[in-house]
C-alpha cells in the first residue's frame, strides 16, 4: 500500500509588482489600473509515490521547490493543479513547535501541540512520560516555555511529534539544528 | 484551544476573570451617570443599560478578537494543517465563556434589584446561542478578509463604534423618531438588545418578527462567512 501518492501537481505563485495589503492600496490600484503580477512556477507536473515503510528524501538547490512540495503535502498550501493523496495520519514538522505558547508550561504545551497533531487528551496521557523521558526534560515539565533554551524547545517539540505516532512524518530542514 | 485562549488572556492577572467583568460594569456605570438625567425616569433604566452593555460587549469583543484569529496565529496557519475555522471558533468560544460568566453575574444583579427573575429568562440560552452563531459567522468573514486587507481592523473599529451609537445601548428606544424606526430596526445588534431586555428585564416574550430576524441574520452571516472563508483560506499561507 502506498502512503503518499502525488499525481502531477503544479504550484504557481503570484509575485505582484506592488504589494497591496490594505483596502486603500487596493482602491488606489484600481484607479491606477495596476493589477499586474508575474507568475512563478515553483512546481511543474511533479509525480511520485511513496510506499508504506519507505523513507523518502528530496534533495535540491535553493528555491527548487522542496519546501513548497512539503507544504502542499502537509495541506498548508494548495496545489494549482494535480492531486495529492495521503493515507493515514500525517504529522508535519515544517516549523518546530507550532502553536507553542511561551507563557504556558511545558506540560500544557505538550498537550496543545499533541492536539494540533491530532491526538486526544487520553492518548497523550498514555505517552506523556515517554515524551518527557525521550526529550530528557522531566525536570522542567512545569517550567514556562519562555524560559526554555531553543535546544530544549526543539527536543520537546520533536519528541512530542514522534509520539503522536503518525503514519507519515513530514520533516523539513527543522532537524538541521537538533542534537 | 479555547481553554488555552482563556488561560493566556488571564495569565499573571490574579484578578483574572474579575477584570472582564469590571470592564462592562464600569462602562455601564459611566453611561448611567452621564445619561440618568436625560432618561433616568425610564423604567429600569440602569438595568437596561447593563443588559445592553453586556450584550454589546459580547458582540464587539467577539468580532474584534476573531478578526485577528488567523493573522495572530500565523504559525498555526503556515506550519501545520488544522481546519482553520477552528482558530476562529476557539476565539469566539472563549469570548462566549467570558460573556456567559458576565451574564450570570448580571442575572444576580437583576434578581437583587427587581427581587424576582422573569420566567422568560429561560429563553436566554437560545438567544445567546443565536448571537454566538452570528458572531462566529461575522468572525469567519472578518478574519479571512483581514489576511488580505490589513487595514480592516481600523475600518472595523470605526464600524463597530458607529454601530454602538446606532444601537440602543445607552439610550431608550423611545427616542428614535418613528420615520427612522424601520431602518433602525434593521441593525441586528439592536434586535438582539431588544430581545435581551424583553426576556431578562421586562419579562415579555420577544416578538416573532425579532426572533425570525435575528435567526435569519445569524444564518446569513454564517453562510456568507464560511463560504468566503473556505474560498480565501486556500491562499492564507501564501499571504502571511
Amino acid at each position: 500500500m502506498s502512503a503518499i501518492i502525488v499525481d502531477n501537481i503544479s504550484k504557481k505563485f503570484r509575485i505582484p509588482h506592488e504589494k497591496k495589503s490594505t483596502v486603500l492600496q487596493n482602491i488606489a490600484g484600481l484607479i491606477k489600473r495596476r493589477f499586474d503580477y508575474e507568475e512563478f512556477w515553483a512546481l511543474k507536473e511533479v509525480s511520485f509515490e511513496v510506499k508504506k515503510g519507505e523513507a523518502f528524501g528530496i534533495i535540491g538547490r535553493n528555491g527548487s521547490g522542496k519546501s513548497t512540495l512539503l507544504k502542499i503535502l502537509a495541506r498548508v498550501l494548495y496545489s494549482y493543479s494535480g492531486s495529492v493523496s495521503l493515507n493515514g495520519k500525517v504529522a508535519s514538522l515544517l516549523q518546530l513547535g507550532v502553536g507553542f505558547q511561551s507563557e504556558l508550561t511545558a506540560r500544557e504545551n505538550v498537550y496543545i501541540y499533541s492536539s494540533i497533531l491530532g491526538l486526544g487528551r487520553k492518548q497523550v496521557k498514555k505517552v506523556y512520560d515517554e515524551i518527557f523521558d525521550f526529550a530528557e526534560l522531566k525536570k522542567f515539565e512545569n517550567m514556562k516555555l519562555k524560559n526554555f533554551s531553543s535546544g530544549m524547545k526543539l527536543r520537546l517539540a520533536f519528541s512530542t511529534a514522534i509520539y503522536a505516532v503518525p503514519d507519515t512524518l513530514l520533516i523539513d530542514e527543522v532537524l538541521a539544528v537538533g542534537d | 484551544m479555547a481553554a488555552t485562549d482563556l488561560k493566556n488572556r488571564y495569565q499573571n492577572t490574579a484578578l483574572g476573570f474579575f477584570w472582564s467583568l469590571l470592564n462592562p460594569l464600569l462602562l455601564a456605570g459611566v453611561l448611567y451617570f452621564v445619561f440618568r438625567h436625560l432618561w433616568g425616569r425610564e423604567e429600569n433604566f440602569a438595568i437596561n443599560i447593563l443588559v445592553g452593555v453586556m450584550a454589546w460587549q459580547f458582540f464587539s469583543t467577539g468580532t474584534s478578537s476573531s478578526l485577528r484569529a488567523i493573522v495572530g496565529k500565523s504559525s498555526l496557519v503556515t506550519g501545520v494543517y488544522i481546519p482553520r475555522q477552528i482558530l476562529v471558533l476557539s476565539n469566539v468560544l472563549s469570548t462566549l465563556v467570558n460573556s456567559l460568566l458576565t451574564f450570570i453575574v448580571l442575572l444576580l444583579i437583576i434578581f437583587i434589584v427587581l427581587r424576582h427573575l422573569p420566567v422568560t429568562v429561560l429563553l436566554f440560552p437560545l438567544i445567546h446561542l443565536i448571537l454566538f452563531w452570528f458572531i462566529y459567522g461575522a468572525g469567519l468573514l472578518l478574519s479571512a478578509l483581514y489576511v488580505y486587507f490589513r487595514d480592516l481592523n481600523q475600518i472595523w473599529e470605526v464600524l463597530v463604534r458607529t454601530l454602538f451609537f446606532a444601537s440602543p445601548v445607552m439610550y431608550p428606544l423611545t427616542i428614535i423618531p418613528d420615520y427612522i424606526m424601520p431602518y433602525y430596526r434593521l441593525n441586528p445588534v439592536t434586535q438582539f438588545i431588544i430581545i435581551y431586555r424583553d426576556i431578562m428585564v421586562a419579562g415579555n416574550l420577544p416578538s416573532l418578527y425579532s426572533i425570525v430576524f435575528v435567526i435569519g441574520f445569524a444564518i446569513a452571516a454564517y453562510l456568507v462567512g464560511s463560504f468566503v472563508f473556505s474560498k480565501l483560506q486556500r491562499r492564507f499561507a501564501e499571504e502571511m
